[in-house]
C-alpha cells in the first residue's frame, strides 16, 4: 500500500509544481518518518473509501434522476395538482434499502474509527529508546530552537532551523510567551501547537537525511505566513558535528571588514535584541547570531543565506517581511557591508 | 366584532373583494417612509433581511475573490499581510455570522409563518427590532473595515492574539461587539420562530404534518438558543478584557487561552449544523415539487434533524485536536464526530430515494438540489477523515480544510440556498426567475466550486497553511493556486448571472400565478406575492401535504377579527384552536431600540459612559414600546379572557 | 385556478386572552431565560474551568469572600417569591388592585435587591483586574446584576403602567409572565450564591 502511494504523492506532487523541478520536501504524502507514513497510509486507506462511497451515492443519483419511469408509475391528479399515486409496497422496499444503505454506512464509519484508532494509539505511544530532546519556542514571527545539555554552556540556542539525527526519535517540548503558534513538518508528523501557559510536547523520527520544510500552522499574526522552518534530517556523525560546532562561542573575525564589521553590530541597535556568544551581545528578543553563518535561510526560513539576502534584509526587513518586529537599520554601505561580512562568517 | 361572513359548513362566497380590502386595511403598513420604518410585517421585514443578508454575501464574496487574486501567484504583491488579515477575517465573519446564519433565519421568518399559514411572526415587533439592530451591527463592521479598524485576528479571533497586549487598538474590539450584536440577533430569532412553530399553526397541522424546513427552523432554533450564548459570553470575556482589564485569558493571572477555544467551539461547531439543518430542510421541501410525491421518510429525517442536533453540541473538540487534548477524550469527540455521519446519511439516501421513485423535473432549483448532493458527500467523506485525530493533525489549519468545510457549507448550504432563492423567488414577487439563465447560474456555480475547491485538498498536503497571505515560490503551490483562482472567477460569474436574473425578472419575469411549481406546502395557497395578511381564511390543515392532501376543497378556518390585527393560536402538539390573540401595531419603537442598543454596543469600545447613556436611550425606547397607544386602547378593551389552564 | 374554499372550523367563540403556556408571552418569557440561563451556566463552567489554575483556592493573597452579607441577600431574595406568588394570584384573578398592590411592593423588593447586589460585590473582596479568580467572580455576579437590573426596569414600568396608564386587559397575563421571570432570577441567584460565597469554603 505504502510504496505505490509514495509513487502516486509524488506524481501528484510533480503534476503540482509542473515546470518547477524543486522536490517538495514538505508534503504529508510523501513521508518520511514513521508518524507520517502511519498517517498517509491512513489516507490512502480513506481515500477509496470514501471514493466508492461517493461514487455509489453519485451513481445512485444519476440513476434515480435519469432512469425510465414504467407506464404503471403514472401521476395522477390530486386535489387538483398532478401528483404520483401513492406506491405503499415500494416505498417499503425502499425502507428495506435505505436500512441497508444506514446499516452499511455504520459498519464502514465503524471500520475507519478502528482504523484510526489503532494509528492513533500507535502515534502516541512514546519513544522506547532514547530521544533527543530539543526545545522549540515559538516567537512571532521566528522559532527558537534549543538543544538542552545538562551542563549549561554546552546547550546550544538557534534558531529556525532543527538539526536531527536520522533513524533516533526525537521529542520537542514546545512552548510560545506570545500568542499560539503550531509547528508543522508535513513530511515528518502531524502539528501540535504552541499554547502560551501550557508545555507541549511532540516526538517523531526522521528515517531519511534531507531537508524538511515547515512553518506555522495557528495563525499568528501579520508575517504568520513567512514563519517557516527547516528540518535536517542528517546521519548521527553530521549530526554530533553539527551540534559541537554549534557549541562553540562565535568565530573571531579575522580579515578587517568582519573585524569593522563587529564592531558596527555592537555598536548598533543589534545588540538590544540579538545575541552573539563570546561579545558584548546578550538580548533573547531576536534570534541568537551566534552561527547565523552556518544557517540555510534568513528571515525564518523567508530568504536564502547569501551575502545580498542578508544585507537587504538588514536594511530593510520591513519591505521583505511586512509587520516583522525588526526594524530597519540605517548604515552607511561600508558599515552594511562589513556588518554582512561579520555575520556571515559566523558559521 | 363583526360576524364572520360565512358560517361552518358554507362555501366561502367568490365575491371576497370587500373582505379583502377590510384586511388589507388593517394588515397594510403605513405608506411612505414611516410605514417603511415602522412595519412589523414579517413579509416586509424577511424581504429585507434575506436582501441584506445576500449583499453581506457578496461582500464576503468580493473578499473571497480579493483573497484568491492575492493567492494567485507566489508573492504576489496585491494584498499585503495587514490588508489580508482583515479581508479573510471579514470574510469569514461576513459569512458566518452576517450571511449564513442570517440568511436561514430570514428565510425562516419569511416562509414559516406561510408555511404554518399564520398571519404574521410571533412577536412582529421583536422582529423589526431584530433587523435593525441586524443592520446596525453589520453596518458597523463594515465602517469599521472601510475606516481601516477592521478585525485582523481571524473570524474565530483566537486569544492571546486577539487579546489586550497582541491586538492594540480598536480592531478586535470591533469583532467582538459585532459577535454581540449578531448573537442577540440571532436569539431573538430563534425565539420567534420557535413561538411561532409551536403557537401558531393552522388548524390540523399537528407536529408531524408541519414541513421538514419548519421542523429544521424549529431545531436550529433550539440549537441557536444554546448555542450563542456560548460565544456571546466569550466575546464578552474578550471585550472585558481588552476593554477593563479583566484577566480571563491571561495565563500569567491564572487564566487560560484554551477557555476560549472551547467556548468559542462549542458555539462553533453547532453553527455549522445551525447552517447546515436548514438548508437540509430546504432541499426537503422542495424536492416534493420537483418529484411529484411527498418527500420519502418523513420521520426518519426529523429524527436526523434532532439528532444532529444533539450530536452537533457533543464534538466541539474536534477543532481543538492540534492543542494537545488528552488521547481519551480525543477519542471521544473522535466517535461522535464520525457517528454524525449517520444521520447526515440517513438524510441522503431518503432524498436519493425520493428522487428515484420520483418523476423528477429538471427545473433550476432541483439542478441545485442534485449539485448539493454531489458536493455535499464529499464535504461528507473528508469530513469522517478529519475526525481521525491524527489524520487531522496533518490536515488541520490547512487549505484541506478549506476544501471541506467549503464542499460542506458552499455545496451544503449556498447550493440549496440558491436552488430556494428560485423556487420561492415567484412567490416573494409574483414572477419567475429565467429558467435559461438559472442552468447557467448552475453549471457555473458547479465547475467553478470544484475548481476552486477541489485543488486545495492537495495544496493541504503540500504544507500550505489557512490564513497565509502569500508563500515561497519554491513551495511549488503556485499552479494549484492558480487554478483555484480561476475557479474564483468562473464562481463570480455565476453569481453576476444571478443578480442579471433577479434583477430582470423582478421586473419582466414570467407572472408565477400562486404555485406555479404545483407544490404542496400552504404558502402555495396564497397568491403571490402574499397579501399583509397573508391568508384571508385560515388554512384547515388535513395531511402532511397540506395542498395534496385535502380532496377538491381547500378547507379554511373563519373567526378571526377583520376589524384588528389578529391570529389564531392553536396547541403545542396537535394544533387544535385554542384561542385568538391580538398582534400589535405597526411601531417607529423597535428601530429606536435597535438605535439604542446600537448607541450602547458601540460606543461601548470607546468609553464606558456608553453604558449609562445607551441604557437610558434603550430605557425610553423600551417605555415607548410597551407603553400602549390610544389605538391598542382602542383595539384591545374588548377582550374575551380566559382563566383555564393558567 | 383557485380552489373551492370550504369553511370546517370557525374560531368566533374562543377566548381572545389566555394565561400561561396558551399564550405566546409565556413562551418568549421562558424563551429568553433559556437563552439567558445557557450564559450563566457557561459563566458557572468558566468559573471551574479556571479553578484548576489555582493552586489554592482562594488564590494566594486573596481572603475568603465575605459571605454573611450575600447570604441575608439570598434569604431576601428567595423572601420576594412571596410577593412574586401573590402577583400571579391576582393578575389571574384580573384583580387589578391586588395585582398593583404586589406590583408596588415587587418594585421596592427589586429596588432593595439591585443595593443588595452592589453589597454582594463588596463581599467578594477582590476586584475584576485583580486575577483571573476575581474576573470571573465579578462577571458571575454582573451578569445577573444586568439581568436583575433589567427585570426591575421591566417591574417598575409595569407599575407605573398600573398605576398611571391605560390597563389592558393583556396586561394580566403579562403580570403573570413578570411573576416566572422573577421565579428565574431566583433561582438562577441561588447557584451562583452557592458556589460564589459559599463554595471556597465547602470544597
Amino acid at each position: 500500500m505504502r510504496m505505490p502511494a509514495r509513487s502516486i504523492a509524488r506524481a501528484c506532487a510533480a503534476l503540482a509544481c509542473g515546470a518547477c523541478s524543486l522536490h517538495n520536501s514538505q508534503n504529508a504524502l510523501d513521508a518520511s518518518g514513521p508518524q507520517s507514513g502511519r498517517i498517509a497510509g491512513l489516507w490512502w486507506l480513506m481515500l477509496p473509501i470514501a471514493s466508492v462511497v461517493w461514487v455509489i451515492v453519485v451513481a445512485i443519483l444519476m440513476w434515480g434522476a435519469a432512469r425510465k419511469r414504467s407506464p404503471r408509475e403514472t401521476a395522477e391528479t390530486r386535489a387538483g395538482s398532478e401528483v404520483l399515486a401513492r406506491n405503499d409496497a415500494r416505498d417499503r422496499r425502499m425502507t428495506r434499502i435505505v436500512a441497508g444503505g444506514v446499516i452499511a454506512t455504520v459498519l464502514t464509519l465503524f471500520f475507519v474509527l478502528v482504523a484510526d484508532f489503532r494509528v492513533g494509539q500507535a502515534l502516541t505511544m512514546p519513544p522506547s529508546t532514547k530521544a533527543v530532546p530539543i526545545k522549540i519556542v515559538g516567537h512571532q514571527f521566528w522559532w527558537e530552537v534549543q538543544y538542552p545539555d545538562s551542563i549549561p554552556n554546552r546547550s546550544v540556542i538557534t534558531a529556525n532551523e532543527v538539526h536531527i539525527p536520522v533513524g533516533t526519535p526525537v521529542v520537542m517540548e514546545l512552548r510560545s510567551f506570545d500568542v499560539i503558534h503550531s509547528i508543522w513538518v508535513p513530511s515528518l508528523t502531524g502539528k501540535k501547537d504552541l499554547m502560551p501557559g501550557y508545555t507541549r510536547s511532540l516526538w517523531f523520527r526522521a528515517d531519511t537525511p534531507g531537508v524538511y520544510r515547515g512553518q506555522c500552522a495557528e495563525f499568528c499574526g501579520l508575517e504568520h505566513a513567512k514563519m517557516q522552518m527547516l528540518v535536517i534530517a542528517q546521519t548521527q556523525n553530521d549530526f554530533d558535528a553539527w551540534l559541537s560546532a554549534q557549541r562553540d562561542t562565535a568565530k573571531t573575525p579575522s580579515d578587517s571588514l568582519a573585524q569593522h564589521g563587529k564592531t558596527v553590530f555592537e555598536g548598533t541597535t543589534c545588540v538590544m535584541c540579538h545575541a552573539i556568544s563570546g561579545t558584548t551581545a546578550a538580548a533573547t528578543l531576536g534570534p541568537d547570531l551566534t552561527h547565523v553563518g552556518s544557517r540555510q535561510t534568513i528571515a525564518a526560513g523567508t530568504l536564502r543565506n547569501t551575502d545580498a539576502n542578508l544585507y537587504s534584509w538588514i536594511s530593510d526587513p520591513q519591505r521583505i517581511k511586512p509587520g516583522v518586529l525588526m526594524p530597519a537599520t540605517k548604515l552607511s554601505p561600508r558599515d552594511m557591508q562589513a556588518l554582512v561580512a561579520y555575520l556571515r562568517q559566523l558559521k | 366584532m363583526t360576524a364572520p361572513p360565512v358560517a361552518v359548513g358554507d362555501s366561502v362566497p367568490v365575491d371576497d373583494r370587500a373582505e379583502r380590502e377590510q384586511m388589507t386595511r388593517v394588515w397594510e403598513r403605513k405608506p411612505g417612509l414611516w410605514g417603511w420604518l415602522t412595519t412589523t410585517n414579517h413579509k416586509e421585514i424577511g424581504k429585507r433581511y434575506i436582501t441584506t443578508a445576500f449583499i453581506f454575501f457578496l461582500l464576503g464574496g468580493i473578499e473571497a475573490a480579493m483573497m484568491r487574486a492575492q493567492l494567485s501567484r507566489p508573492e504576489n504583491s496585491f494584498l499585503g499581510p495587514d490588508k489580508y488579515n482583515q479581508i479573510f477575517t471579514m470574510h469569514g465573519s461576513t459569512m458566518m455570522f452576517l450571511f449564513a446564519v442570517p440568511i436561514m433565519e430570514s428565510l425562516g421568518l419569511y416562509f414559516v409563518p406561510l408555511m404554518v399559514g399564520t398571519r404574521n411572526v410571533a412577536f412582529p415587533r421583536l422582529n423589526a427590532f431584530g433587523y435593525w439592530l441586524f443592520l446596525i451591527g453589520g453596518s458597523f463592521l463594515y465602517v469599521q473595515f472601510f475606516l481601516n479598524t477592521g478585525p485582523d485576528v481571524g473570524w474565530f479571533a483566537y486569544v492571546p492574539l486577539s487579546g489586550p497586549a497582541f491586538s492594540p487598538g480598536k480592531r478586535a474590539d470591533t469583532w467582538a461587539q459585532t459577535i454581540t450584536f449578531t448573537e442577540i440577533v440571532a436569539i431573538v430569532g430563534a425565539i420567534e420562530l420557535i413561538v411561532t412553530i409551536f403557537k401558531q399553526r393552522a388548524v390540523g397541522m399537528s407536529l408531524n404534518r408541519i414541513p421538514i424546513f419548519v421542523w429544521a427552523m424549529l431545531v436550529t432554533a433550539f440549537m441557536i438558543m444554546f448555542a450563542m450564548p456560548a460565544v456571546a459570553t466569550a466575546s464578552m470575556y474578550l471585550a472585558l478584557d481588552r476593554l477593563v482589564g479583566t484577566h480571563f485569558f491571561n495565563p500569567s493571572e491564572g487564566g487560560d487561552v484554551l477557555l476560549w477555544q472551547h467556548m468559542f467551539w462549542f458555539f462553533g461547531h453547532p453553527e455549522v449544523y445551525i447552517i447546515f439543518l436548514p438548508a437540509t430542510g430546504l432541499v426537503s421541501t422542495m424536492l416534493p415539487a420537483f418529484t411529484r410525491r411527498p418527500v420519502f421518510g418523513y420521520p426518519a429525517m426529523v429524527l436526523a434533524l434532532v439528532s444532529v442536533a444533539f450530536m452537533a453540541f457533543g464534538l466541539w473538540v474536534h477543532h481543538m485536536f492540534a492543542t494537545g487534548i488528552p488521547q481519551l477524550a480525543a477519542s471521544f469527540f473522535t466517535a461522535t464526530s464520525t457517528m454524525i455521519a449517520i444521520p447526515s446519511g440517513v438524510q441522503i439516501f431518503c432524498w436519493l430515494a425520493t428522487i428515484w421513485s420520483g418523476r423528477p423535473r429538471f427545473a433550476t432549483p432541483l439542478l441545485f438540489i442534485m449539485g448539493f448532493i454531489v458536493l455535499f458527500v464529499i464535504g461528507g467523506v473528508t469530513g469522517v477523515m478529519i475526525a481521525s485525530v491524527p489524520f487531522d493533525l496533518q490536515v488541520h489549519d490547512t487549505f484541506f480544510i478549506v476544501a471541506h468545510f467549503h464542499y460542506v457549507l458552499m455545496g451544503g448550504a449556498v447550493f440549496p440556498l440558491f436552488g430556494a432563492f428560485y423556487y420561492w423567488f415567484p412567490k416573494v414577487t409574483g414572477r419567475m426567475l429565467s429558467e435559461r439563465l438559472g442552468k447557467w447560474n448552475f453549471w457555473l456555480f458547479f465547475i467553478g466550486m470544484n475548481l476552486t475547491f477541489f485543488p486545495m485538498h492537495w495544496l493541504g498536503f503540500y504544507g500550505m497553511p489557512r490564513r497565509v497571505y502569500t508563500y515561497l515560490a519554491s513551495t511549488g503551490w503556485g499552479p494549484l493556486n492558480l487554478l483555484a483562482s480561476i475557479g474564483a472567477l468562473v464562481i463570480a460569474s455565476s453569481v453576476i448571472i444571478f443578480l442579471v436574473n433577479v434583477l430582470v425578472s423582478v421586473r419582466d419575469g414570467a407572472i408565477a400565478g400562486d404555485n406555479p411549481w404545483d407544490a404542496d406546502t400552504l404558502e402555495w395557497a396564497t397568491s403571490s406575492p402574499p397579501p399583509p395578511y397573508n391568508f384571508l381564511h385560515l388554512p384547515v390543515v388535513q395531511g402532511r401535504s397540506a395542498l395534496w392532501d385535502e380532496g377538491d376543497e381547500h378547507q379554511v378556518a373563519v373567526g378571526t377579527s377583520t376589524e384588528r390585527r389578529e391570529v389564531l393560536l392553536t396547541t403545542t402538539l396537535d394544533a387544535q384552536p385554542d384561542s385568538r390573540e391580538s398582534h400589535p401595531h405597526d411601531s417607529i419603537w423597535p428601530f429606536a431600540m435597535a438605535l439604542a442598543i446600537g448607541v450602547l454596543f458601540i460606543t461601548a469600545i470607546f468609553t464606558a459612559l456608553a453604558l449609562p447613556i445607551g441604557g437610558a436611550l434603550a430605557l425610553v425606547a423600551f417605555a415607548g414600546w410597551a407603553w400602549p397607544s390610544s389605538e391598542d386602547v382602542k383595539t384591545e378593551s374588548d377582550e374575551k379572557i380566559s382563566l383555564e389552564g393558567a | 385556478m383557485a380552489k373551492r374554499e370550504r369553511v370546517t372550523v370557525d374560531v368566533t367563540e374562543l377566548p381572545t386572552i389566555v394565561f400561561g403556556h396558551r399564550g405566546l408571552l409565556w413562551w418568549g418569557t421562558w424563551g429568553f431565560a433559556v437563552a439567558e440561563g445557557m450564559t450563566l451556566v457557561l459563566s458557572i463552567a468558566t468559573y471551574f474551568y479556571l479553578r484548576p489554575n489555582f493552586q489554592s483556592y482562594p488564590p494566594l493573597g486573596y481572603p475568603q469572600p465575605d459571605w454573611i452579607a450575600p447570604t441575608i441577600g439570598m434569604a431576601l431574595f428567595l423572601a420576594t417569591c412571596i410577593p412574586a406568588h401573590y402577583l400571579k394570584q391576582s393578575a389571574r384573578r384580573l384583580d387589578h388592585a391586588a395585582t398593583n398592590r404586589w406590583l408596588v411592593i415587587l418594585s421596592v423588593s427589586a429596588l432593595v435587591l439591585c443595593a443588595v447586589r452592589t453589597v454582594d460585590f463588596y463581599a467578594l473582596r477582590v476586584l475584576w483586574m485583580s486575577s483571573a479568580y476575581g474576573s470571573v467572580l465579578w462577571v458571575l455576579l454582573g451578569f445577573h446584576g444586568s439581568l436583575l437590573v433589567i427585570e426591575a426596569a421591566e417591574v417598575i414600568g409595569t407599575t407605573a403602567l398600573y398605576i398611571k396608564g391605560p390597563v389592558l386587559p393583556r396586561h394580566f397575563p403579562d403580570a403573570c409572565d413578570i411573576s416566572n421571570y422573577w421565579y428565574f432570577l431566583v433561582l438562577s441567584w441561588l447557584p451562583i450564591w452557592f458556589i460564589v460565597y459559599l463554595g471556597p469554603r465547602l470544597w
